[in-house]
């Protein structure tokens, strides 16, 4: 009927306006322009929370001078997936647990999400995190770095993390000394 | 990794065991005292070859400490071990798997874990009591093969309460010849035990001790020596445990 199909191109308008309402727009330091579910933006990062309700969003891109279009693209990816993954068993367990350390671990779709990132993408993500006030996605993926770093010798970690030793062989036995009792194995 | 902000750096360091933060310090000159501000340490101290420079890592590392484990000290340095803690305790740990000391700065305490434990001090239980009650913010409490030195032929230590007004979960494993007449008194907020017990029932009110209980979802009772009369158990447990959901019993014999 007549009325029915004016009712359903007021709908698919409607819908339309809608859409576009629920993304912002985001602009790297070099000028590319990133889309992000407007709800989980506000949910995940407490800068981008703060200046959707401050109004400070501008609808052809908000600026964000201090990341790059690499790392930028990867914390709207982050978003998105966050946006669409179920809660774990573990979060949604009723079992009575008792955990004292003060972050959660990844979970698996985390763990993948970092993992596939190259050393130079995971620091800037760090980074871009750390700006966003992005608490959840700053402990995913400074958990990773912990993780490159946990049981490695002194060598293996100056290698990944490309630091130069530039103590004297002094300076390295009395450092040694002091804290013997975590260089033992060595 | 050196580029980065330092409270990154400290954000992805103090996830590390202690250990490896602290070997952190041997990469290159800006790394050697970085180890010193990070916090939420988790540090196990467990049979080390060089106890000494356990001192000089308590003293510098920085507070709050997350977790303590300090196990397997030496006899020779068993005196040591009360400067460790009290080092220790000055920096508000939430976990503390150790022999207990003197109390300040337990208040932040969270998880209390004590096993094969031999106290030498004179009615050592009553320190343990006051370390409970040292401790409000308890929320986890592990007594196992707990041992008080009494003077004496024959002794046995006297009658000491264990509780807590924010114990959620309690692990008791305690005989009365080593540990004493140990009794369990308010736990309002408590909803998990598991309790082992290996006396014979003259020695000890079953019934006092689920009433003390009565309140918690989860209730485990194992009995390792075989020497506990299970009937009596069961029948304290019938008779009292309405609102756990789940009990398991062991050990039947």
């Amino acid at each position: 009927m007549e009325v029915d199909k004016g009712k359903g191109e007021a709908e698919e308008t409607r819908k339309v306006a809608e859409a576009d309402r629920d993304t912002v727009t985001l602009k790297s330091s070099d000028g590319k322009l990133f889309e992000v579910s407007k709800e989980a933006a506000a949910r995940l990062s407490t800068v981008l929370a703060g200046m959707i309700a401050g109004g400070s969003i501008d609808d052809n891109g908000t600026d964000l001078k201090q990341i790059g279009s690499e790392a930028l693209e990867n914390v709207v990816d982050y978003c998105n997936k966050h946006a669409n993954s179920i809660p774990s068993a573990a979060l949604i367990s009723s079992s009575i647990s008792f955990n004292t350390a003060p972050f959660k671990e990844p979970e698996e779709w985390e763990r993948k999400f970092v993992d596939r990132l190259s050393h130079d993408a995971l620091f800037d993500l760090v980074e871009a995190a750390n700006f966003l006030g992005m608490e959840r996605l700053l402990d995913v993926t400074c958990h990773k770095i912990s993780e490159m770093m946990k049981g490695k010798s002194p060598d293996q970690i100056r290698e990944v993390f490309n630091i130069k030793n530039d103590y004297t062989k002094e300076e390295l036995e009395e450092i040694r000394q002091e804290l013997a009792w975590a260089f033992y194995d060595d | 990794m050196d580029a980065l902000p330092p409270e990154l750096q400290t954000t992805i360091l103090y996830r590390l065991p202690a250990r490896d933060v602290v070997r952190t310090s041997i990469l290159s000159r800006p790394w050697r005292r970085r180890w010193e501000s990070v916090p939420d340490l988790d540090i196990d101290l467990t049979d080390l070859h060089s106890w000494a420079t356990a001192t000089t890592f308590l003293s510098r590392c920085a507070a709050p400490i997350r977790r303590l484990r300090l196990h397997g000290v030496p006899p020779h340095l068993a005196v040591c071990v009360d400067s460790w803690l009290r080092l220790a305790a000055g920096k508000s740990p939430r976990v503390l798997s150790a022999p207990p000391v003197g109390f300040a700065g337990l208040r932040a305490l969270a998880t209390l874990s004590l096993e094969k434990v031999f106290f030498r001090a004179r009615n050592a239980w009553r320190q343990v009591e006051e370390m409970l009650a040292a401790a409000p913010g308890l929320v986890e409490l592990t007594l196992r093969d707990i041992i008080f030195h009494v003077a004496g032929d024959g002794g046995l230590p006297g009658r000491w309460v264990i509780g807590g007004q924010s114990l959620r979960r309690v692990e008791l494993c305690l005989e009365i010849a080593g540990a004493g007449f140990w009794e369990v008194g308010s736990v309002p907020k408590l909803e998990c035990a598991h309790v082992v017990l290996n006396d014979s029932p003259e020695h000890r009110d079953y019934f006092k001790l689920f009433t003390a209980l009565s309140g918690v979802k989860e209730l485990n009772v194992g009995n390792f020596n075989g020497r506990t009369y299970q009937v009596r158990v069961f029948l304290c447990l019938s008779a009292l445990n309405q609102t756990s959901r789940i009990i398991r019993i062991s050990g039947v014999t």
